[in-house]
């Protein structure tokens, strides 16, 4: 048994568990603040991104595809690197966090827009005829619909950005995964160490899935 | 209620409408009185659908004019003869005194029976929550689904959920109701059961303009029968004369689809 | 004003060549991994099927840059000495493989049954109808969703530089550190990537619009 445990390293990965603690509620306050940004994000560019006018729709397609077609980490540091030239010094938490909501957002935006064309056009049709304005059919009748609609891609959606928030290990702030590299690297630990961290981030991902199925179902068996 | 008796409940005025280049209604005119029960027949494609989406702007028509109540509707037409568009507010409001269903019931899958009824005269005519209540209660009563109150819609049959629809439309207190093939998309044991609502309906008074394949019920539940093709009136008048004696061709050939005779 | 970026593009673009390496690698023996096992999962139950999911399941549940990681400093530690790119190469196949494992699986077991009660009734034997009914319709309908991934994955290249691994968004740090013109390298490394990217999204969401057309 003994030895088991130890070539797993498993006292050694006790002994640094503050220090992944610190990461861990790091992760998790990046991975929920960033989430609060996104779905902010993609609310706010819905909107305009439905818009029949291309003058307003048009910049927000363009934003979208040229989020979605980069790689997150160009933006977390275009806005660390970026974002003081132009006197915004804000701190690497913030710079993140904005990085992450502001891609994250674009694709929420696609999914609410697909949440909200799935409705069909015989549920505006009801509403119209019954005498509600656009406005009205819209928040009564519509979106509570796609709510019901968007609720799994946005889990999924979620789930990827919680892995995302491992990037900003890029830009120093010492979260889960940058913990584990540095206790690598300070005290010659061996790989264990991110067997470890994986294990953490499948618990963290599968645990926020299993809510959200428990949520759907919930959803689901009201109609 | 502010009721003008002596205008025609909808008047029609020389309705023209295109998706396109497509013409769909050419020149329709036609008026429908308090009480009356219009049927309009024609073949499939022949526009009936979108005369009635006209009569309660679903459908935006591109010429004439169409009066509820002798108020005109979607458009207003200025002294220079150029039309303008109604306020989303106005055209709402218009609506609210005309009430639709449909073919495919368009009842709102997330709310229940009782919500679908409620919904509009709380929220657009502001009806007290409890007084939409009772009133729900007593049009399911009518339409003999009060067990159903507090279902979802994907639970009742077709059947059921139509006479929904025809509840959560009378709930606004229209003034006329319209009917776009209501039991098409029914099982045929479940249509009996819509109609009879809709014959009770004709028989307390209500206003109704009923686009219909249902030859016999048409001819049992109207007052007056069109028949229309091409997106023009062919015919019109009581409807046992004009399903027993045909004028014209194309109302002959089209009923003779039909092999119903009328007695 | 884009001086910087295109006195420096030459270098950019060395990179650019070492990323589209790395997303060919990655993703080309990714895929073909996947596919494979998507195909397996789907064919077969029990056991095989079973592994393939549990496998699916930790892949996708972990940051890609995690695994990254754990090669980086697993492989060595085993005694496998391959490099630093060839070791986050390997993280690369295993995240396009548990993907397109779902991909793939998923659209086998979307065919409906009625082709291969069909295919049954014409007598074909399990492999012909893989081979002559199932695949055909399974791939045609995979490709868009291959295509998304394909771009999913080229984005992922950029993380081998937190590891160390040398490629365009290395290349860019190491610019933006002795220019420090963080702005317009950043946005041309973008665009670099948007050029490689947007073209795979684009012709996804075209045959994504041809197949909902045609059923
Ligand atoms: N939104 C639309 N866009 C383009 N064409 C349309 C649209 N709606 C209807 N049409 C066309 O207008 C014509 C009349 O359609 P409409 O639905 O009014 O016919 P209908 O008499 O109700 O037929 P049915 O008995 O089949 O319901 C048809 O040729 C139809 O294809
Ligand atoms: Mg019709």
């Amino acid at each position: 048994m003994e030895v088991i445990i130890d070539f797993f390293g498993f006292n050694f990965i006790q002994s640094q568990l503050p220090r992944f603690w610190n990461g861990f509620q790091l992760t998790l306050a990046i991975a929920l603040v960033s989430m609060l940004g996104a779905v902010v994000c993609g609310i706010v560019l819905v909107g305009p991104r439905m818009s029949n006018s291309s003058m307003v729709a048009g910049p927000v397609i363009g934003y979208v595809e040229l989020v979605r077609n980069t790689p997150l980490l160009l933006q977390i540091y275009l806005s660390y690197f970026g974002l003081p030239l132009i006197g915004l010094p804000l701190s690497a938490f913030l710079c993140g966090v904005i990085a992450i909501a502001s891609q994250h957002g674009a694709f929420l935006c696609e999914i609410y827009r697909a949440g909200i064309e799935a409705v069909s056009k015989k549920q505006w049709e009801g509403a119209l005829a019954l005498g509600m304005t656009r406005k009205k059919a819209k928040y009564r009748v519509i979106l509570p619909q796609a709510f019901v609609n968007v609720v799994p891609p946005i889990g999924n959606q979620l789930v990827i950005l919680i892995k995302d928030t491992s990037l900003v290990s890029a830009i120093g702030i010492i979260e889960l995964t940058l913990s584990g590299k540095m206790v690598i690297e300070r005290s010659g630990a061996s790989f264990e160490v991110f067997l470890f961290i994986a294990a953490v981030y499948l618990f963290l991902t599968s645990s926020f899935g299993a809510g959200l199925r428990l949520l759907e179902n919930r959803l689901r068996a009201r109609q | 209620m502010n009721t003008k008796p002596d205008m025609p409940m909808i008047c029609v005025k020389d309705l023209y409408k295109n998706f396109g280049d497509l013409s769909v209604l050419n020149g329709m005119s036609f008026n429908v009185n308090r009480g009356e029960v219009l049927a309009i027949i024609g073949p499939s494609g022949s526009g009936k659908s979108t005369m009635l989406r006209c009569l309660n702007f679903l459908e935006e028509h591109d010429g004439g004019e169409i009066l509820i109540e002798g108020e005109p509707l979607g458009y207003r037409v200025l002294e220079d003869q150029t039309r303008v568009r109604q306020s989303e507010a106005e055209i709402a409001r218009l609506r609210s005194n005309v009430g639709m269903v449909f073919q495919s019931f368009n009842l709102f899958p997330h709310r229940n029976v009782r919500d679908n009824i409620t919904m509009a005269p709380i929220s657009v005519k502001h009806v007290a929550k409890n007084e939409a209540d009772q009133r729900a209660e007593m049009l399911l009563e009518k339409v003999g689904l009060i067990e159903k109150i507090n279902e979802f819609p994907s639970r009742l049959s077709g059947g059921q959920q139509q006479r929904v629809a025809i509840a959560r439309a009378l709930a606004m207190e229209p003034k006329v109701m319209l009917f776009d093939e209501v039991t098409s998309a029914l099982d045929p044991e479940l249509v009996g059961e819509v109609l009879t609502v809709m014959q009770q309906l004709a028989e307390e008074g209500m206003t109704m303009v009923i686009v219909t394949h249902e030859m016999q019920f048409a001819h049992d539940v109207s007052n007056r029968l069109m028949f229309i093709d091409s997106g023009k009136i062919i015919e019109e008048g009581a409807p046992a004369d004009i399903l027993r004696n045909p004028a014209s061709a194309r109302l002959q050939e089209f009923l003779h689809r039909f092999r119903t005779s009328f007695l | 004003m884009f001086d910087v970026f295109l006195s420096n593009l030459p270098y950019l673009l060395k990179g650019a060549v070492q990323t589209i390496w790395l997303a060919l690698a990655g993703v080309g023996v990714g895929t073909a991994l996947g596919l494979f096992l998507g195909i397996i999962s789907a064919m077969s139950g029990g056991l095989i099927a079973g592994s393939i999911t549990v496998y699916v399941f930790t892949v996708r549940g972990i940051p890609v840059l995690v695994w990254m990681f754990l090669s980086y400093y697993m492989l060595p530690q085993l005694g496998v000495v391959i490099g630093d790119s060839y070791a986050v190469i390997g993280a690369l196949i295993l995240y396009t493989g548990a993907f397109v494992t779902e991909i793939a699986r998923g659209a086998v077991l979307s065919i409906p049954k009625q082709q291969i009660d069909a295919a049954k009734g014409l007598g074909m034997q399990k492999y012909g109808m893989l081979r002559l009914v199932i695949l055909p319709q399974a791939i045609t309908m995979s490709v868009p969703p291959l295509l998304n991934n394909s771009v999913m994955m080229v984005k992922a290249t950029a993380y081998v530089s937190v590891v160390g691994v040398w490629e365009l968004t290395y290349a860019a740090r190491e610019v933006v550190e002795r220019t420090l013109a963080a702005f317009q390298i950043f946005l041309g490394v973008m665009l670099i990537y948007f050029l490689i990217c947007y073209p795979l999204s684009i012709f996804a969401r075209r045959l994504e619009r041809r197949y909902s057309y045609e059923h």
